[in-house]
């Protein structure tokens, strides 16, 4: 694997790394992290267990690689490291049970069911407190999903076909943000294509080591895929979407797949991504009445796929405003893919991070995108008792399609405003 | 080289009070420390305390002082003289947990941050009041407050708001015994400024916990002109007719036709292939008088031989621009598995000549030499260029290093402009001050930190430190 260009030891990372901001100690930082690398496979430091904790420490956020003037692939440093640490010690049960889900997403959406439960019976802010449970996602209140398709599709077909990326857990937890980018796509001419059987991307075993787990599942994806004849893959999960751009180098030495792995790597979108490129009908009535509306990074959008731009332009088409920007918007929240099943304690602080910044900004709704960070976010939020709805750009987009000034979000809005 | 372990009873007192984020151990957590952006020197601290409020690094102070354990102050790390290097130093003291934001002040424009405090979020706090924090290193998105004023550190808009110190207004010190100072430098507070003097002082006159910043209006309008030259000399000549045509340009940036070739190759700005050397030239004030000014540039830059002037109108293309000015030193990776910068000044009517004299000493060592300077200050950044593996030719670049900053000597400059001395060039003072003033240096950090425990081997020469001579890296910096 190319490691790309040398550390220079400038220390213009720093700042930018989460588990620095919050531990301030520098081999919690990317310097540290490569430094200690180096020095392992130099042989001059052990592999200990405290040289390993620092190393697990990294939530692969990659905002490292978006500071780094030397243009250093930490992500491939990282990558390349993974397999020993995961051989040095067994999985740690939170990774494990994480894996376990994305074989079996039913078990998702019983928790997701259970969940929904405990919150109709007023139990919401006690089930929040919960491992595993607290972190469904929870009732929408001031923004229900209406049952209502968006109805027919534009006047115009943009002659694209697409697949949407379905085989993640995250489709498990929140099917209405599949839903709804299906058919905010087809309501702009786009044309989704259902294509079964696809599995997990690969990116939660690719970042605890296990490569050849995930070569195999990409390959899957790609042979699917490949053959469905599609101009793009679409997908809703920022996590996933970055980790498919990289099939190209996971498979470069595969010869059967490596030339559909480099056509799918370059077809991958993310929703807002496709919208913007192919162009969107901006809703007749956005969502005006909805109070602040802010936006936030999702890492693996803006750090892995330098995806800024589009999903802002979608939700201030969806809103009708220029949405709010958090405070150290560009940290990472602590969800991470599996990270907050792994580092239990480590996300907690960062989501609390978040969830104050949140609260700071005053937003009533935080549009992010990416199912992980909805989660993750949500609830520290609703531990923090704060109140904001977290949701994806493209179910505000919908949701305005939908939906024009409706009385319920007006008399919604001023509920919020006697709150405070 | 490693700092002998320190007695446990200490320890636990320190990891008592500082609850265990706050005190660093063992060799994985202290491997880092062993430099800053300095890689050419190496020594590990037995121990890093990270302490969060001022108490706790007053009375972290206090006990070492009263142990006689030196310790050396740390921002982030991003110093490029070696200030940070704990050589002979057991404990290294971070700011990285002083992180408050004491007060802001729009009305009177000022803010009070703890040391840690980063530079840049410094205006991000003020930004939406239409102020900023003027000094802008090229690090500002990582550096600290503490350490820019322990540096005194300037940037590419220095040329027309100032340095660091221009921009203090009050310091919290923590002496080297653990008393804290207030030292207030404001507009009547009377008696000696020292805050004054702890600035630029490098960490060893004590540990700055907070600082008072003034704030600076940011600016109704901004031209940002990028001037096309055959040559550096054509270049310099061009930065003197600017100063000379009455303009006070916010920033004057040169790069050669080395660091413009890895520039295009790091960010695609379009610099023109067969540039000798751009200028990038920044006009900021009111809307209305930008207009005359960017004539004037451009015709002092005709003068000299500009093959094109260019203006940045578009927000992108400008914050493009400057992007490739700001990581120009990150860029050079592409160019030379290694680079090593130096930082000397000169008198800026006397650039053509340091020019000149770079040359002449890249062909006298057989070295590619890039030059990237804030010409306005006549600050000078050349990037000599080796491989690591050529034992042969890092002992060159050493010398050609020395041997530039002595030509800036003697051309009426110094051997350094905003890096520091550190423990890089220590070596140099005897040959950039007297004797006589090198002792009144001496005999004011007596006052300050008169056991010598804090920050000590850096600045002034001594006759003893030991540490690790690695080859070198590359480093960047400016
Ligand atoms: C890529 C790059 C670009 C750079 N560009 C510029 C530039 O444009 N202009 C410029 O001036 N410099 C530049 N520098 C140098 C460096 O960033 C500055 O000197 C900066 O001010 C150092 O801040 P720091 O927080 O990293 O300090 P550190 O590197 O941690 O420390 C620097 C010195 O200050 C002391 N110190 C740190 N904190 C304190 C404190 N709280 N109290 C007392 N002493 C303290 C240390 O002991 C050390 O001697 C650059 C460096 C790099 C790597
Ligand atoms: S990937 Fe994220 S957590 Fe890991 S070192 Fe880089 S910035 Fe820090
Ligand atoms: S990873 Fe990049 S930014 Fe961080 S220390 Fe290394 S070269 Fe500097």
């Amino acid at each position: 694997m190319d490691t790309g260009l040398p550390c220079i030891h400038c220390g213009l990372c720093l700042h930018s790394c989460p588990t620095y901001r919050e531990l301030g100690s520098e081999a919690d930082s990317p310097r540290g992290r490569i430094y200690l690398m180096e020095a392992i496979e130099a042989g001059e430091q052990e592999f200990d267990a405290p040289a390993r904790a620092h190393l697990e420490g990294c939530l692969s956020c990659k905002a490292c690689e978006t500071a780094c003037p030397s243009g250093v692939d930490f992500s491939a440093r990282m990558d390349k490291f993974r397999p020993r640490l995961a051989a040095a010690h067994r999985l740690a049960p939170g990774r494990r049970a994480a894996l376990l889900v994305t074989r079996f997403p039913l078990l998702l959406k019983i928790a997701a069911r259970t969940a929904r439960l405990l919150d109709l019976l007023g139990l919401e802010r006690l089930r929040r407190l919960l491992p595993g449970l607290g972190l469904m996602p929870g009732r929408k209140r001031k923004l229900r999903a209406s049952g209502l398709t968006i109805g027919s599709p534009g006047k115009r077909s943009s002659g694209l076909r697409v697949a949407l990326l379905q085989g993640c857990v995250g489709n498990a937890v929140a099917p209405g943000i599949t839903r709804d980018a299906r058919e905010v796509l087809e309501r702009n001419g786009i044309a989704v294509v259902d294509v079964a059987g696809q599995g997990c991307c690969g990116a939660l075993y690719a970042h605890s080591g296990d490569r050849e787990r995930a070569a195999e599942l990409a390959s899957h994806n790609v042979r699917l895929l490949d053959a469905a004849g599609l101009d793009h893959v679409v997908t809703t999960v920022a996590g996933c979407g970055a980790f498919m751009r990289e099939y190209d180098s996971l498979l470069a030495h595969d010869n059967l797949l490596s030339g559909a792995a480099q056509r799918l790597a370059g077809a991958t979108r993310d929703v807002s991504e496709l919208l913007v490129e192919a162009g969107f009908d901006p809703p007749m009535h956005p969502l005006t009445d909805i109070g602040p509306v802010a936006y936030h990074d999702a890492c693996h959008l803006l750090h892995g796929c330098s995806v800024a731009e589009q999903p802002r332009i979608i939700t201030r088409a969806a809103v009708g405003r220029e949405p709010l920007e958090l405070a150290e918007s560009e940290l990472c929240c602590g969800s991470a893919g599996s990270y907050n099943l792994e580092q239990p304690s480590m996300a907690a602080r960062l989501g609390r991070r978040k969830a104050a910044a949140l609260g700071a900004s005053e937003a009533s709704v935080l549009a992010v995108g990416n199912v992980g960070c909805i989660l993750q976010i949500e609830m520290h939020a609703r531990r923090a008792g704060i109140d904001a709805e977290l949701l994806h750009p493209v179910e505000l987009l919908a949701r305005a399609y939908r939906e024009g000034p409706s009385p319920a979000a007006a008399s919604s809005r001023l509920s919020k405003i006697r709150r405070r | 080289m490693s700092n002998p372990p320190l007695d446990a009873g200490l320890v636990t007192r320190l990891r008592r009070m500082l609850g265990e984020e706050g005190l660093l151990t063992g060799e994985a957590a202290l491997r880092v420390y062993e430099c800053d952006g300095y890689t050419l020197e190496k020594a590990r601290p037995s121990l890093v305390l990270l302490p969060a409020t001022t108490q706790e690094m007053s009375r972290s102070v206090e006990l070492l002082h009263k142990a006689g354990i030196a310790f050396v102050p740390r921002g982030a790390g991003t110093g490029v003289s070696g200030g940070c290097l704990p050589a002979d130093i057991p404990v290294m003291i971070g700011t990285s947990r002083m992180q408050r934001i004491r007060r802001v002040d729009i009305d009177n424009r000022r803010v009070e941050v703890e040391a840690g405090v980063v530079n840049l979020d410094v205006t991000r706090l003020v930004e939406s009041d239409g102020l900023h924090y003027a000094p802008d290193p090229s690090s500002q998105a990582a550096c600290t407050i503490g350490g820019n004023v322990a540096e005194n550190s300037g940037g590419p808009h220095t040329l027309k708001y100032g340095v660091t110190v221009n921009h203090l207004l009050g310091l919290e010190l923590v002496l080297p015994d653990g008393e804290v100072l207030q030292l207030s430098r404001e507009a009547g507070s009377g008696g000696f400024d020292l805050a004054g003097v702890v600035t630029g002082s490098e960490g060893t006159l004590g540990i700055i916990t907070s600082a008072t910043l003034a704030l600076v209006k940011t600016p109704q309008a901004v031209a940002t002109m990028l001037a096309v030259f055959p040559g550096v000399l054509e270049a310099s000549r061009a930065v003197s007719a600017i100063i000379a045509a009455g303009l006070v340009p916010a920033a004057l940036e040169m790069m050669d036709a080395l660091v413009i070739e890895a520039v295009e190759a790091a960010y695609g700005f379009g610099f023109p292939a067969d540039a000798g050397a751009v200028l990038i030239i920044e006009l900021d004030g009111l809307a209305a008088a930008l207009d005359e000014q960017c004539v004037q540039v451009t015709e002092a830059c005709n003068e000299q031989g500009a093959s094109e002037i260019r203006r940045a109108d578009d927000p992108r293309e400008r914050a493009l621009l400057w992007k490739s000015r700001k990581r120009a030193f990150g860029a050079m990776g592409r160019l030379s598995p290694s680079y090593c910068t130096q930082d000397g000044v000169v008198p800026r009517s006397a650039l053509p000549q340091i020019v000149e004299r770079i040359g002449e000493i890249g062909r006298r060592y057989k070295l590619r030499i890039a030059n990237i300077m804030h010409a306005g200050d006549g600050n000078i950044h050349p990037l000599l260029l080796y491989d690591e593996n050529d034992p042969e030719e890092v002992a060159r670049v050493l010398d050609a290093g020395r041997d530039i900053l002595l030509a800036c000597l003697e051309l009426g400059g110094s051997v350094t402009g905003e890096h520091g001395i550190g423990i890089e060039k220590t070596e140099l003072m005897p040959a950039s001050f007297g004797p006589a003033t090198l002792a009144a240096m001496a005999d004011l950090r007596e006052v300050f930190n008169p056991r010598a425990l804090c920050n000590p081997h850096k600045i002034l020469p001594s006759d003893r430190h030991c540490v690790e001579v690695t080859r070198p890296r590359p480093r960047g910096g400016g």
